[in-house]
C-alpha cells in the first residue's frame, strides 16, 4: 500500500524509512505505527510560535512494554532514525508532543498506562509513562486509599512520569516532583534496561523507598535529557492529612511582592507552610474567574496598569494572590493558623479562607490543586488574549523580595515592548522561586507569532545576562536555553550522549543535547 | 491538504454558518457518515455558528455549558457519546484546547481548526474524527 507521507527524518531515504516502518509494524502491530499525515495531528505542535514545518514528525510508533521498546531501539539504530519519546505529551506551553527536530518519529508511550503498584503503607506508587494524574486519582479513589499526590495545573490530561522527567512542579508539600520520585526504569539506546537506585539489585524490595543505591546516583541524567527512555517511575504519595486548610492572601499593590516573599520565605523554609506556595499576579487570576480582557482593553498593546487596577477592584482580585495551605492535625493547624493571620495582618494582606471562597472558580481550582485533585481550571488562561497561543517562560529566582520584583519588572517591560501582558506567577520552592510567565498570543495571527518568538528570545537573553536561567523551556527554544548554561556543561552532556547513544537516535536536540 | 484553516476578521452573521460548514464538510470527510455537533452553550455567537453547521447536516447540536467543557469527565463522556462519528465543536479557545487534547489522547485526529474573530470575541470551530 502506498503511504501518504511528506516528511522524512533528516538524511534518511524514503526507501530506508519504508523498511524501518515495516520493521516497526512487525514489532508493535500495524495499527500502532502511524505515517498517514491526517492521523498524525495529535502529535503536531500547537504552542510554539514557529512554522509548523520545523517540528513536523514523520511518523508515530506506540510500543506497549519494555521489550517492544528494546526492539524499536534496534530498528532506530539500524537505520539511524531518531525517535522522540513522549508520555502523554501535554506540557502545552513547553511544547506538547511535537518533536524537537523535523522528521523525528514520535514514540508515544500512552499504551504503557499501568499503575503497577501502590503501597498504601509506605505511601509509594510505581507507574508507567502513559498513566495520567486523573487515572491515578481515580485509582486511589476507587480503592479508597487516603493518599494524595502532587500534580501540575493541566493535571487531568498530563501524567506523573512525563512531568517528573521534565522536572515539573505542583502545589502540595510534594510539589517539587523530581524530588519526590524514587527509582526509574530506563531503556537505553543499546536496548539495555537500567533500573536506578535500589532497583539495580535483583529481588530488591526497596526500589521505591530509598533513592540512592550505591555509587553515583544516575536518576538526574534521565531528566530533561535524551539519554534513555524512562519506562517506569516510582513516586512518593502523601498521606491525606487529618486537617487541610487552604487559604489565599490577597495584596493590593504590585510592589507588595517584596514583602510577601520576605514574609513567606522563613515560613516555607521552616515548613510552617509546607506546600509549594503560589503567588499569582492579577492577570493570572483574571482569565480563570473568568474576566474578559476585551472589557478592559481593546486595540494593540499591553493592557495598562490602570486597567489592571480596575480589574482588581471590579472582581475582588489582588495585585498578588498567595495560595498556600496548612496540612496537619486540627491542633497543629490551629497553632500555625495564628502565625498565618499575624503575617497577613503585618503585611497588609487579606485572607480568604476556603469557606469564604465558595463560588469562586479561580480559588476553587487552586484549592483543589493544593490537595492534588486534578482539574483543568487553569486553561481559562487561553481565553485571555484570544487565539489560544501560549509559551511558558520560566526563569528561576532566589526567594528574596528584591529579586522577584526585579524579575517581574524586567519581564513586564519586555513583554509590553511587544504588546503582550504580564501574566505571571511565582511558585515557591524552599529557597527558590519558579517564576512562570505565560506569554499569551494569538496563534492564528502570523504577526503575533513572530512577536511572541522575538519577545521570548529577548526575555531569555536579557534574563540570562542578569544570571537568571530557565528551569524548563518550550521545545522551540531548547537549543537557545541550553546555550545560556555555558559550554562546559554542554560538552559533558555531549560526551554522555556519545557514550550512551552513539547513533544519536533518542530525541536529538531535546534540551539542546545532540551529537 | 492544509491542516488548519484560520479565518480572521469580522464576519457578517449571514456568513457565519456557511463557510465553516463547507470547510468542515470537506475536511472532516463529512457528507457520508454521522456527525455530532457540540457547542458552548453560553456563547450566542458560537451557537449561531453551530446551528448553521448542524442544520446543514440535519442534526441537532448538543449545547454544553462551560463548566462541562472544562471537565475531563464531561468531555470524555461527550467523546464516548460521539462514538466513531465525526465531531464538530464550536467553543472558546480554552474549551477547544481541552477538547482537542482529550480527544487526541484517545487517538482522535484533528482535521480542521478554524479561528473566528467576531468583534472582540475569539471562537474556535474544529472538526475531529473520533
Amino acid at each position: 500500500m502506498k503511504e501518504q507521507r511528506k516528511v522524512l527524518p533528516k538524511g534518511i531515504s524514503a526507501a530506508d524509512f519504508d523498511k524501518a516502518v515495516r520493521e516497526l509494524r512487525a514489532i508493535v502491530g500495524d495499527e500502532h505505527v502511524i505515517v498517514e499525515e491526517d492521523k498524525l495531528a495529535p502529535y503536531r505542535k500547537i504552542m510554539m510560535p514557529v512554522p509548523d514545518e520545523q517540528h513536523e514528525l514523520s511518523a508515530s510508533v506506540m510500543p506497549d512494554g519494555v521489550e517492544e521498546i528494546q526492539r524499536v531501539m534496534k530498528v532506530a539504530n539500524k537505520y539511524r532514525i531518531p525517535v522522540y519519546p513522549v508520555s502523554t505529551g501535554k506540557n502545552l506551553g513547553y511544547g506538547s508532543a511535537a518533536p524537537v527536530q523535523r522528521g523525528q518519529i514520535v514514540m508515544d508511550l500512552r499504551r504503557m498506562n499501568r499503575i503497577i503498584e501502590v503501597d498504601a503503607e509506605l505511601c509509594t506508587a510505581l507507574v508507567e509513562p502513559g498513566v495520567t494524574y486523573q487515572q491515578l486519582y481515580d485509582y486511589l479513589q476507587e480503592h479508597k486509599l487516603p493518599l494524595w499526590f502532587s500534580c501540575p495545573a493541566p493535571s487531568a490530561i498530563a501524567g506523573p512520569v512525563g512531568n517528573m522527567v521534565d522536572r515539573g512542579v505542583g502545589y502540595t508539600p510534594y510539589g517539587e516532583h523530581f524530588l519526590f520520585s524514587c527509582g526509574m526504569e530506563v531503556v537505553l539506546a543499546d536496548g539495555q534496561v537500567l533500573r536506578t537506585g535500589m532497583g539495580a539489585m535483583e529481588n530488591s524490595n526497596t526500589w521505591q523507598v530509598f533513592k540512592w543505591g550505591y555509587g553515583p546516583t544516575l536518576d538526574g541524567i534521565f531528566t530533561q535529557s535524551n539519554f534513555g527512555v524512562v519506562t517506569k517511575m516510582g513516586m512518593w504519595l502523601m498521606p491525606a492529612p487529618p486537617d487541610f486548610r487552604p487559604f489565599c492572601i490577597q495584596y493590593p499593590n504590585e510592589t507588595d511582592i517584596t514583602k510577601i516573599v520576605e514574609a513567606l520565605r522563613p515560613l516555607r523554609i521552616a515548613m510552617v507552610i509546607p506546600n509549594a506556595v503560589v503567588i499569582a499576579h492579577t492577570l493570572w487570576e483574571a482569565p480563570c474567574k473568568p474576566v474578559k480582557r476585551a472589557d478592559y482593553h481593546t486595540g494593540p498593546g499591553a493592557i495598562s496598569d490602570e486597567a489592571v487596577k480596575k480589574i482588581q477592584k471590579d472582581h475582588d482580585i489582588g495585585a498578588w494572590n498567595v495560595y498556600a495551605g496548612l496540612y496537619g492535625t486540627k491542633e497543629t493547624n490551629d497553632a500555625n493558623w495564628k502565625i498565618i493571620e499575624a503575617v497577613a495582618a503585618g503585611t497588609g494582606g487579606k485572607i480568604i479562607t476556603q469557606e469564604a471562597s465558595k463560588g469562586s472558580k479561580a480559588l476553587e481550582y487552586r484549592f483543589d490543586l493544593m490537595k492534588g485533585k486534578p482539574n483543568l481550571g487553569e486553561f481559562g488562561l487561553y481565553n485571555w488574549r484570544g487565539g489560544g497561543g501560549s509559551i511558558w517562560f520560566a526563569p528561576v529566582s532566589q526567594a528574596k523580595g528584591a529579586e522577584t520584583l526585579k524579575q517581574m519588572q524586567m519581564a513586564k517591560t519586555i513583554l509590553a515592548k511587544y504588546g503582550f501582558d504580564y501574566v505571571g506567577e511565582f511558585i515557591v520552592g524552599w529557597r527558590d522561586m519558579h517564576h512562570v510567565i505565560d506569554l499569551l498570543y494569538d496563534r492564528s495571527n502570523p504577526e503575533q507569532m513572530q512577536k511572541a518568538y522575538a519577545c521570548y528570545d529577548e526575555l531569555l537573553h536579557t534574563f540570562a545576562k542578569e544570571g537568571y536561567g530557565m528551569y524548563r523551556a518550550n521545545t522551540a527554544f531548547a537549543e537557545k536555553v541550553a546555550a545560556t548554561y555555558g559550554p562546559v556543561k554542554r560538552d559533558v552532556e555531549k560526551r554522555l550522549k556519545r557514550a550512551l547513544d552513539p547513533n544519536n537516535i533518542i530525541a536529538p536536540g531535546r534540551c539542546g543535547i545532540s551529537l | 491538504m492544509d491542516r488548519r484553516i484560520f479565518l480572521k476578521g469580522l464576519m457578517g452573521s449571514g456568513a457565519l454558518g456557511l463557510l465553516p460548514v463547507a470547510a468542515f464538510a470537506r475536511q472532516a470527510g463529512a457528507g457520508e457518515g454521522a456527525v455530532t455537533v457540540v457547542v458552548q452553550a453560553d456563547l450566542p455567537r458560537a451557537q449561531a455558528l453551530a446551528v448553521g453547521m448542524a442544520d446543514a447536516r440535519g442534526v441537532t447540536p448538543l449545547f454544553v455549558g462551560p463548566d462541562e467543557l472544562g471537565s475531563y469527565g464531561a468531555v470524555s463522556a461527550l467523546l464516548d457519546r460521539a462514538g466513531r462519528t465525526s465531531l464538530i465543536g464550536v467553543m472558546d479557545d480554552a474549551a477547544a484546547v481541552i477538547f482537542q487534547q482529550i480527544a487526541a489522547s484517545r487517538g482522535a485526529g484533528l482535521v480542521a481548526h478554524t479561528q473566528h474573530r467576531i468583534g472582540t470575541e475569539s471562537l474556535v470551530s474544529f472538526a475531529i474524527n473520533t
